[in-house]
């Protein structure tokens, strides 16, 4: 297992209890572990296609996450 | 159909029916068509040879949810280039329930004249004159409005920096509670009806003369699928009446792409104390409205209403782009004095995003230190005050880049960047090059592409590409009246088929996408052409050197567009 620290923000921040908006918490998952696999660990479904960002990149849902990374997710969001 | 004329000359007031060469158009193709057809490109802004045009969009004053955008044009103060700027509120709505197609205001009223232009349940206007309200500030302007013509009312307005003409000066719209905070913002256009000697355009909102439908029953059936599609959209539905725009603070923070200290970072610090979430929380507590109905018939309800620690009202609709300029270029970190600065840019009249940027050139040119919130307060109040530094910071950052010398500036053509920056978002950086407006989001926003893992923004394949056709499809939707946050719902192909459906039913056509983009292109070629005509060439489709010289934290990357593909932007 790889750990992790994970950023819920925005409307995805409500659904973990007793976080503070922008704070983290500690997240583990199988070392190799995907975008997809944390998304399915933190209970956030697919539908939501959720977005994840780390030092700065966007991943894809297939990318692997790096171990020990700081990850910041949040709904996809426009701007106009 | 049907155009109402107003010489604020002569003082005279025509109705006519819409020529020929203008039928089918609203919003901004309207404004721009015809200021292309009938403005000298190379007149004076501030002149009577400018027109003020204010259009509502072609589908606003249908029962159509989320159709109260005015579109305002004109040739502008601030860029020098022809200018279209919209806003929400419920004026757009209003004027198209009495079937007027666009307000056109020509001439000049003589100096020191001002006046308001009235416009009554039956579409009739009358100039009254208006000097006891000379130099008010818009909050209390409206009030007295609202206080003599009755609550239904709608109102465009100006506070003293229109007065003052200044390049950065706003046209207020009054909100579903007839406060006027929502803007047409940019390119100084307030400065232009200032100049008319127009200080507002009071429109009742009990019209009932709409221009009919060509086919009512499939109209009716195309608004249900709108709406259908609204609700079902996750941006449109939940997250903005939850956060709001704000809600891009967060990832365009974590993507390293929001325009800090002048442009000097792309992160700032603490922005967690700005976020869309942050300000949730705190209104919240404090008991005002995280979500609220703004504009006229909006079923996405993305306003919001800060209050301060009594729970009274201090802003209404505190909006991402805000929290940028006043936030983010500033290094102030406290929402009690964005909002706060938000008001009162609100309230004298000018553009939130170039006098937020103006104050950031010059905390960068050392007039103060980033994050001092009472210098920056106190810099806005000068702009009211008519001081001489106020009318520089009113005139938006290439005059306060002037002023000190300092050559960070971060504007294109005058008018300054938006919250994305272009080096850590390489196709916003060419919509703002290349939009014939000055550097402009609206025109072809990226951000949306970026989170959807569409395009990687630091990347330069398919930048170009995807800002050529979300221009295209953004000339195209500022014609109807939609607003953005519906607009987003309407990209799938249900949406979009309920939509271009509710065009057909209005118009009794046939339209398919590729007349849409057909539109979008028309539009973009009148402006593009107007610009020609005034001087300007492709090489004002640059950004600032510093953004090709100056590595952007964190990514440290500068922006890699070259001049060659931006010249293909408009290639059609």
């Amino acid at each position: 297992m790889m750990k992790l620290r994970v950023i819920p923000h925005g409307t995805l921040g409500g659904r973990f209890l007793n976080l503070e908006p922008g704070q983290g918490m500690k997240v583990e998952i199988p070392v190799g572990g995907t975008v997809k696999n944390l998304l399915a660990i933190l209970g956030i479904p697919e539908k939501v296609k959720a977005v994840v960002v780390v030092e700065g990149r966007v991943l894809k849902e297939n990318d692997t996450m790096p171990p020990g990374s700081s990850a910041s997710i949040f709904e996809p969001i426009h701007g106009g | 159909m049907k155009f109402l004329k107003i010489n604020m000359t002569d003082r005279t007031i025509k109705t006519e029916n819409v020529p020929e060469q203008y039928r089918g158009l609203g919003g901004r193709g309207l404004t721009s068509i015809m200021i292309n057809a009938e403005v000298r490109p190379k007149c004076d802004p501030l002149g009577p040879e400018n027109m003020l045009i204010v259009a509502p969009g072609f589908l606003s004053g249908t029962n159509l949810v989320n159709t109260s955008r005015i579109s305002i044009g004109a040739k502008s103060p601030l860029t020098g280039t022809i200018k279209e700027s919209n806003a929400g509120g419920t004026v757009a709505a209003a004027l198209g329930r009495l079937g007027i197609t666009a307000v056109i205001i020509e001439g000049q009223a003589p100096e020191g004249e001002i006046s308001f232009l009235k416009i009554d349940e039956k579409g009739d206007a009358l100039l009254v004159p208006a000097r006891e309200h000379k130099g008010k500030r818009t909050y209390a302007l409206v009030e007295e409005i609202l206080e003599t013509y009755g609550k239904k009312t709608s109102v465009l307005c100006i506070g003293p920096a229109g007065e003052q003409r200044l390049a950065a000066a706003s046209i207020q719209s009054s909100d579903i509670d007839g406060r006027p905070c929502r803007a047409a913002g940019r390119g100084g256009l307030g400065a232009v009806m200032g100049a008319k000697g127009l200080k507002a355009i009071i429109v009742d909102q009990g019209g009932k003369t709409p221009d009919p439908l060509a086919d009512p029953e499939a109209f009716k059936e195309a608004a249900k699928g709108i709406v259908k599609a609204i609700k079902e959209d996750p941006m449109s539905s939940h997250v903005m009446p939850e956060l709001g725009t704000a809600g891009l603070v967060a990832p365009v923070n974590s993507m390293g792409a929001f325009p800090s200290y002048n442009a000097r970072k792309g992160v700032l610090e603490g922005w967690e104390k700005i976020s869309g979430e942050a300000m949730a929380k705190l209104i919240r507590e404090r008991g005002g409205k995280t979500t609220h109905m703004g504009c006229a018939q909006c079923i996405v309800h993305c306003s919001n209403e800060f209050v301060d620690q009594k729970g009274e009202y201090i802003t209404g609709s505190l909006e991402y782009e805000t929290i940028w300029s006043m936030g983010g270029m500033t290094g102030i970190d406290d929402l009690d004095t964005i909002a706060r600065l938000d008001h009162l840019c609100d309230d004298i009249g000018v553009d939130t995003m170039s006098t937020g940027v103006a104050v950031a050139v010059a905390m960068d040119a050392g007039h103060a230190k980033f994050g001092d919130s009472k210098a920056a307060l106190r810099m806005v109040e000068e702009i009211a005050r008519g001081t001489e530094f106020g009318k520089i910071l009113g005139n938006g950052p290439v005059a306060v880049g002037k002023h000190f010398n300092h050559a960070r500036v971060p504007a294109v053509k005058g008018q300054s960047i938006a919250a994305y920056d272009p080096r850590a978002m390489l196709g916003n950086g060419v919509t703002f090059a290349t939009c014939p407006m000055g550097a402009d989001h609206t025109a072809g926003n990226l951000v949306g592409a970026y989170l959807t893992r569409q395009l990687d923004p630091l990347k330069n394949e398919g930048q170009v590409e995807t800002s050529r056709n979300l221009q295209i499809a953004m000339a195209a939707a500022d014609c109807t009246g939609i607003c953005f946050m519906a607009f987003v719902a309407l990209l799938g192909p249900e949406g979009g088929s309920a939509f271009l459906s509710a065009i057909n039913a209005k118009f009794g056509t046939k339209l398919g996408p590729d007349d849409i983009q057909a539109l979008g292109v028309r539009v973009l070629k009148a402006e593009r052409e107007f610009n020609r005509k005034a001087g300007f060439t492709n090489q004002d489709d640059r950004l600032p050197r510093f953004f090709y010289e100056e590595p952007l934290p964190p990514h440290n990357t500068v922006f890699t567009i070259s001049d060659r593909e931006l010249d293909t932007v408009f290639d059609f």
